[in-house]
Order: structure tokens, then C-alpha cells, then sequence
């Protein structure tokens, strides 16, 4: 585990990943709501678990990779509920500031074990494979070239599978269904992006999405050296346009058993459309809930997240109904109080994030 | 060319087409292919529309939001968080998104 000097850095490292991630963002376009709208009511409640949970691991020999899966899972987290749900703990003198310390010590020290280098995207890449790993991975596929129509169609395919992730998770908890890793630089100059849509159907939550045709998606793209980036919220940023500089491509599907399909060209508008349909749905049932009913299903997803990790403990992973009694108290109150939308100024510009994110300052 | 508003260029390119105001999903349908989606903000429910828009302009949203990401992935010009871009532009006006400079022009003026 880190010294107080390397957590420093850490911290320091930490910091400058999310405000370059936030200053990116306008905390007024949340679907459905931002995620104190969503979460506030429950944070504490929420952090405590996790941190009653880690406390019981030992920390050293555990493998955090089938616990949480994917690095964005601990990233997610960390600048969801559970910083902010530990200062609320040590606020409510529940747990004290070293307890808060610790616990995110222990979540970095995870974190660096489900990345090959740079835990918190600092260099624009999130490397969950290492030069071995990419290199095998890469022996199991083939790549087609990209015609004119691929660079339509495919990207259509992808703005469509994003679709599906935004309209099933909400957008503050997209990690619980897509893990987007690379760049990776490959032999030949050229880059790496891989999209892995590992959970499409979230039937345990929306029994509407049942109909989708496939469990997980994963496309692997390779573009020319272009300036793609991919920052501590999975977010991808370049000054040049993807779809131009598509060069070649790979597509596979799973369904709920495991069984895989190669995705062929001439499946992409037709899978596209149906995608569209599953989410166009999946929005209006949403829009269509009232409030409280929306906070539930995020608090839902908001645990649906840790599944594994949560299973590993209690064997199940879905809230306690304490969560849903608060909501019922605080849930309209909070939705309130943080309801950024009809805010004049842009909101994550007028926030602190290094402080909000820090456990050694204060709420 | 008369300047209608600034923004957040958060996919370059420049695009023409008929400005189309959408205040929320109800309104989706009125885009045809080719035209400029023009909102406050996008949610996952525009994408059906978005996929035939030539250039997207929001009031909100910085360069990660919903129809930045979109628009980069598809090709497609897109400026964010011009705050007033669905009042300045008016509907069923021809608009010149030039996301290369981040501003919104008339067409015709």
C-alpha cells in the first residue's frame, strides 16, 4: 500500500485527471439527472457498504480484476458516490478522516492492478492489456479493411451501441456496461481502439431490453496515428473525426450463454436499427417513470455497478431496502438541490474538483 | 456572412443545411436527412435523429457530451455550449455550421 508521500502523488495525479476529465463536461446535460440528483440520498449509505466490504479483504492477496472487471468500474466509483459518501461518514463522525483516507488508498491500490501503467488516464490511454496481452489478443482476430462504406456504416453501428449504454445505465453509470480501452499503439504506427459493449442486456434491471439480440459487443478499430485520446471517464476526445480515419476493423457478438458470432458488414444497418429501436424504447420508458421511480432505478444501477464485488460478500448485489426508504424521504429533495439544468452558468466550471475528490479536505 | 452565435467546436468540419429546433423528443421527427439539428442539449433518445443531421448545435454540452461524442464518431461538424444557439437560430432558416471557426452563419445574409 502507498506511503503518505506516494498517496500525495497519487492524490496529485488523481486531481489533475478529473478536472481535465470534468472541465470537459457541462454537469447541465445529465440524462436523466446529474449524480447528486440521483445519488445523494443514499451516498453515505452506499460508501459505507463498500468500505464495510473492503475492510474485510485482505488487500494484498486479493484479485481485484474478478471483483470489479474493469478499471473504469473503480474510476466511476471513486468520483461517483464514494469519495463523497465518505466525507459524509466523516462528517456524521460515523468514520474517521484516516478511515477515509485508507479506504480510497486501498480503491487506488485496486486500480493499479487492473491497468498495465497510468491508473488514471494521464497520458490519454486506458491500457487494460499489456504489450503481451494485446499481442495474443490480436493473434485471435482478423481485421477487414475499411471501404467508404464501412467508415458510414460502422461508426454508425457504434454511435448506436452508445446509444444503448446512455439510455440502460443513464450516463453516470455507463462503466457498468461498456469498457472503451487504448489507444494502443501498434508494430505499424497505427492505433488501437477497442469498444467493449460487455453488457447490453441489464435484464435484471429493465426487463424491456430483453429483446435485444446480444449480451456483449466488442469492436476493435484501428485508425490511423490520430490524435484519439481516452481520459479517466472513458471519455474519447480528438481533434480529427474517427470515421475518416477508420483503417480496419473487427466486430464480435455474444449472447447471454456465451456463444459468439462474428459480425459481417451486411448486418451492420440492420443490427444498427434494431439497436436504435431497443434504446428509442428504453429513453421513453425512462422519460416516462415518475421522479422518485427514476432515482430507484438509478440506485439500482448505481449498485448494479459492483455486482461482483457485491456478490463476492452477500451473495446478491441489489440495494438494501434501507436505499429505497430514503429515497422515498430525501429522494425529491435532493433531486432539487442538485438540479443543475437551469443553471445560467456552465456548472463544471465553477467547480473545485481537486478539493470535492480529495479525502483529506472536508465536504 | 452574418454571424448568428459562437460555441465549443467539439467536431470540426463545416456543414449547410435547414436549422430544425428541438426542445425535446417529441420533436425529432422534423429532422430530415441533411438538415442541422439545433438543441439545448441532446439525451440518448435524439441519436434516431442525429443519424441523419448534417451538423449538430447545442446550447449546453461541452466537448464529452452526448452529441460531441456522436458527431465525432460519425464525421459529422458539431459546436456545443453556444447557450442561446436555440433562440438566436431561427427555424427553417439555412445555416452554414462552421465548426472549424466554432460559429454558426446564415446562409442567405
Amino acid at each position: 500500500m502507498q506511503t503518505k508521500e506516494s498517496f500525495s502523488l497519487l492524490m496529485n495525479d488523481f486531481s489533475k485527471a478529473i478536472n481535465d476529465a470534468q472541465g470537459k463536461m457541462d454537469g447541465r446535460t445529465f440524462w436523466p439527472g446529474s449524480g447528486g440528483q440521483l445519488s445523494a440520498s443514499y451516498i453515505a449509505i452506499d460508501a459505507n457498504d463498500i468500505l464495510q466490504k473492503m475492510s474485510r479483504l485482505e488487500i494484498e492477496k486479493t484479485n481485484f480484476k474478478e471483483l470489479f472487471k474493469t478499471p473504469a468500474k473503480i474510476r466511476y466509483v471513486l468520483t461517483g458516490n464514494y469519495i463523497i459518501g465518505l466525507k459524509v461518514l466523516v462528517r456524521d463522525k460515523k468514520i474517521s478522516k484516516e478511515e477515509s483516507i485508507n479506504a480510497v488508498k486501498s480503491f487506488f491500490y485496486a486500480l493499479e492492478k487492473l491497468v498495465d501503467s497510468d491508473p488514471f488516464c494521464l497520458k490519454g490511454k486506458n491500457l487494460v492489456y499489456n504489450k503481451k496481452q494485446l499481442k495474443q489478443k490480436l493473434s485471435q482476430i482478423s481485421f477487414q479493411k475499411a471501404d467508404e462504406q464501412i467508415k458510414k456504416s460502422l461508426p454508425r453501428l457504434s454511435v448506436s451501441l452508445d446509444s444503448i449504454i446512455w439510455s440502460e445505465y443513464y450516463d453516470i453509470f455507463i462503466d457498468a456496461g461498456i469498457n472503451v480501452h487504448g489507444p494502443y499503439t501498434l508494430a505499424d504506427g497505427n492505433i488501437l481502439l477497442i469498444k467493449d459493449y460487455f453488457d447490453l442486456k441489464p435484464v435484471e434491471i429493465w426487463d424491456s431490453v430483453k429483446e435485444f439480440p446480444f449480451k456483449s459487443v466488442k469492436l476493435f478499430l484501428k485508425f490511423k496515428p490520430i490524435d484519439l485520446t481516452i481520459d479517466y471517464l472513458m471519455h474519447e476526445t480528438s481533434t480529427q473525426a474517427l470515421a475518416p480515419n477508420l483503417l480496419e476493423w473487427h466486430a464480435e457478438a455474444f449472447d447471454e450463454k456465451g456463444k459468439s458470432f462474428l459480425l459481417q458488414s451486411d448486418s451492420f444497418e440492420e443490427l444498427t436499427a434494431k439497436t436504435m429501436q431497443v434504446s428509442s424504447n428504453q429513453v421513453e420508458y425512462v422519460n416516462g417513470l415518475v421522479l422518485l421511480d427514476k432515482i430507484k432505478k438509478g440506485a439500482e444501477l448505481c449498485y448494479y455497478q459492483l455486482k461482483e464485488f457485491r456478490e463476492f460478500f452477500d451473495k446478491k448485489w441489489f440495494p438494501p431496502k434501507e436505499v429505497f426508504d430514503i429515497i422515498e424521504e430525501r429522494g425529491l429533495e435532493r433531486w432539487e438541490k442538485f438540479d443543475w439544468k437551469n443553471k445560467q452558468k456552465q456548472h463544471s466550471a465553477t467547480v473545485d474538483w481537486a478539493k470535492r475528490y480529495d479525502p483529506r479536505e472536508g465536504l | 456572412m452574418k454571424e448568428i452565435v459562437k460555441g465549443i467546436i467539439a467536431s470540426k468540419g463545416i456543414a449547410k443545411g435547414i436549422a430544425r429546433i428541438i426542445l425535446n423528443t417529441g420533436e425529432i421527427s422534423k429532422i430530415q436527412q441533411g438538415d442541422v439539428l439545433v438543441a439545448k442539449f441532446t439525451e440518448p433518445s435524439f441519436t434516431i435523429a442525429m443519424l441523419k443531421a448534417s451538423a449538430f448545435v447545442t446550447d449546453t454540452g461541452g466537448i464529452c457530451s452526448h452529441a460531441a461524442i456522436i458527431a465525432r464518431e460519425l464525421g459529422v461538424p458539431c459546436i456545443v455550449g453556444t447557450e442561446n444557439a436555440t433562440v438566436l437560430i431561427k427555424e427553417g432558416k439555412e445555416v452554414i455550421v462552421d465548426a472549424n471557426k466554432g460559429i454558426v452563419f446564415s446562409a442567405d445574409e
